[in-house]
């Protein structure tokens, strides 16, 4: 926290004028796209789900909203909730705030974060000048009770006669800023796997493989954080070279460089160009599981990524039981 | 895609592979009570999974006849390039038939032989694939853009269905204009988003630009900053290193600051905020601020867009914008 408010206030009023003045062409009904709390992963979603905060809103009143808001399912769910900002300069308060409700409408004073944010004065600014848009900061996330970098849509509202901006916001785990070996981790993934948390661990592989270019092969092939039991990680030149591979039974591979790449599928189909051109594919085959040694049904994710100027597919995947 | 009588290979291999159904992606796809899209707002992937959850779940619930109906009639399920269709998962590919087909309603009920498209991709027996031994996945394929009239890349999302007794595969798609096989420079570039603003036209102009640093690193400073495809009017395209020096900029204004590699940059905002910090940490960003637009002399309200691209080993926030008030 910090108390560097008001400074550049006079920019904030110059930008008071036009609410609602960009994206009302391209912004989406709550009837044309809704979410629950629970479904909300991306940017996107967010964006959704304040619209469909912002009409409940209109819908039912500030009051009935409010209450919904901190005890719905729908409107709250983990990390993922709905927040109301009110006050004026040196009087800023949350309205709305489900994780600490007993925080709600106390003056809480600037909120400053570790990029320099103020949260409200951002806050205001945004509104006041665009009507809505994303805010990025670094906030509390209830769920781990870390400071995390957070991205959320504000939007101006008319909350019980007073302006204010509503809003939710998401942790990502696979943006630059996070990519946290604690939490995205092939053990995790062994572990939970699923569709979001393969994507999340690719994502930040290749985001070290991008840093790192080629001398990031023998990190992300036998570093633990990117190999564990039966997932690991692989990367593959756009001849289909095997480049790097955690595999054990690709070793020999990853030595010599042989063109027998794991992208290299049972079908017709060349899956290299298909995941050159698309950038991120999922791709479904069998291939024989290191951990188990079994031919198994294998769930793959793989992204391009250019390091130094040369496209490079990097992917991992985790196996399906296969049904007896 | 193009009708092609070559036969499908590997048959004993998928048979292998043909037992559940529903077999995956339980843990983590929104049922549509959770999240409901119509077809005029899927923009995204993830929207596209969600709208053919919602026409499994509206498929179960209603029937397929009026499912069927529903499909090719209703706004709520088809709106442009759009759509569901339906068709049979079947091993002999070449006679898969199609069950709901809006763009050609004419095609239901008959087979069209086997599609095989520019990647290799024999459409059906890739469906079968993963509706049989996965229950559900992602297709990616070249395919008639039916808004367009051109083939282009396509993603589906395809889940496995029972129709009337039939095993069949219910799905949608998408075109991308942002992908490293799209990005065109036809559909893509700064008089576009002059002539019709919005923060999608936005995103995927930044990302398209971004590729083409990626791939030619910093011999592409003077093709962004200068090539009308990246700047017309007050659109245009600016790069800033992570001390924030700018390195290339299309800003008129800025020229000086490219030829010295100044430090005064676009992203040198107004308030305490690092934007440069959160520009990197967070990958993609919006930003909000006025500043002088090229083609007025004006200060105006500037949304902007900034992508971090790594292009060899340096992180390089690139970045445009559109100005409102215009």
């Amino acid at each position: 926290m910090n108390h560097s408010l008001r400074r550049f206030f006079i920019s904030i009023v110059i930008m008071v004028a036009v609410p609602h003045a960009f994206g009302a062409a391209e912004a989406l009904s709550c009837a044309e796209k809704s979410i629950a709390a629970g479904a909300v992963r991306t940017p996107e979603d967010v964006q959704a789900f304040v619209q469909c905060a912002y009409e409940f809103v209109q819908e039912v009143g500030a009051e009935a909203a409010g209450q919904a808001f901190n005890e719905d399912e729908r409107w709250i769910s983990g990390p993922i909730y709905v927040f109301v900002a009110v006050g004026t300069p040196g009087d800023e308060r949350l309205a709305v705030f489900p994780p600490a409700p007993i925080r709600a409408n106390r003056q809480l004073g600037p909120l400053v974060d570790t990029f320099g944010n103020e949260f409200f004065r951002e806050g205001a600014r945004i509104v006041g000048g665009f009507g809505e848009g994303w805010l990025y900061y670094s906030f509390q996330n209830p769920v781990t009770g870390r400071d995390e970098p957070k991205a959320s849509y504000i939007k101006s509202i008319d909350w019980d006669g007073t302006d204010a901006a509503i809003g939710a916001g998401v942790y990502l785990s696979d943006m630059p800023g996070t990519c946290v070996r604690d939490e995205v981790n092939a053990a995790r993934l062994e572990a939970e796997p699923s569709s979001v948390r393969l994507q999340a661990f690719v994502r930040c592989a290749a985001f070290e493989l991008e840093s790192m270019g080629y001398f990031g092969s023998v990190v992300l092939s036998t570093d633990p954080r990117w190999r564990k039991d039966s997932i690991y990680l692989f990367g593959v030149d756009a001849n289909g070279n095997v480049l790097f591979s955690g595999d054990p039974y690709r070793r020999g591979s990853w030595a010599s460089g042989g063109g027998d790449s794991e992208l290299t599928s049972l079908s017709d189909r060349d899956d290299l160009s298909v995941a050159e051109a698309f950038g991120e594919t999922f791709l479904y085959y069998k291939t024989r599981n290191p951990s188990t040694g079994l031919e198994q049904r294998k769930v793959v994710f793989v992204k391009r990524a250019v390091t130094y100027g040369l496209p490079i597919l990097i992917g991992s995947g985790y196996y399906l039981p296969d049904e007896e | 895609m193009t009708t092609n009588p070559k036969m499908p290979g590997c048959l004993f291999l998928l048979t292998l592979m043909t037992v559940p159904p529903q077999a995956f992606a339980s843990d983590d796809g929104p049922s549509c009570a959770e999240k409901s899209v119509v077809a005029s707002a899927v923009q995204t992937r993830d929207d596209v999974r969600a709208f053919v959850q919602c026409a499994y779940e509206y498929t179960i619930e209603m029937g397929p006849e009026e499912a069927r109906r529903a499909f090719n009639e209703d706004e709520r399920w088809k709106s442009g390039s759009i759509y569901v269709f339906i068709s049979e998962s079947t091993p002999e590919s070449d006679q898969a038939h199609h069950f709901v087909f809006p763009p050609e309603p004419e095609r239901e009920g008959t087979s069209r032989g086997l599609l095989i498209d520019v990647f290799g991709n024999d459409y059906y027996k890739e469906q079968h694939r993963i509706t049989s031994g996965f229950g559900e996945g992602w297709l990616y394929y070249s395919f008639t853009n039916f808004a367009t009239g051109r083939d282009e890349p396509k993603a589906s999302y395809v889940k496995s269905i029972d129709w009337n007794g039939t095993p069949a595969g219910i799905g949608a798609g998408i075109y991308l204009r942002d992908i490293p096989g799209s990005c065109n420079r036809e559909e893509v570039n700064a008089a576009g988003l002059s002539a019709d603003p919005s923060n999608r036209r936005l995103q995927e102009f930044v990302r398209c630009a971004a590729m083409e640093l990626e791939s030619m690193g910093y011999f592409a400073s003077i093709s962004l900053s200068s090539d009308p495809r990246w700047r017309n009017d007050s659109v245009y395209v600016f790069g800033v290193d992570g001390n924030g020096n700018t390195l290339f900029s299309g800003d008129p204004y800025r020229w000086g600051g490219w030829a010295f590699g100044g430090a005064d940059t676009e992203l040198t905002s107004l308030s305490d905020r690092d934007d440069l910090s959160v520009a990197d940490a967070f990958g993609e960003t919006f930003l909000y601020y006025m500043a002088r637009n090229p083609a007025t002399g004006m200060e105006q309200r500037k949304v902007v867009f900034v992508k971090r691209v790594v292009t060899y080993g340096l992180p390089i926030l690139i970045g445009s914008g559109y100005y409102l008030d215009e």
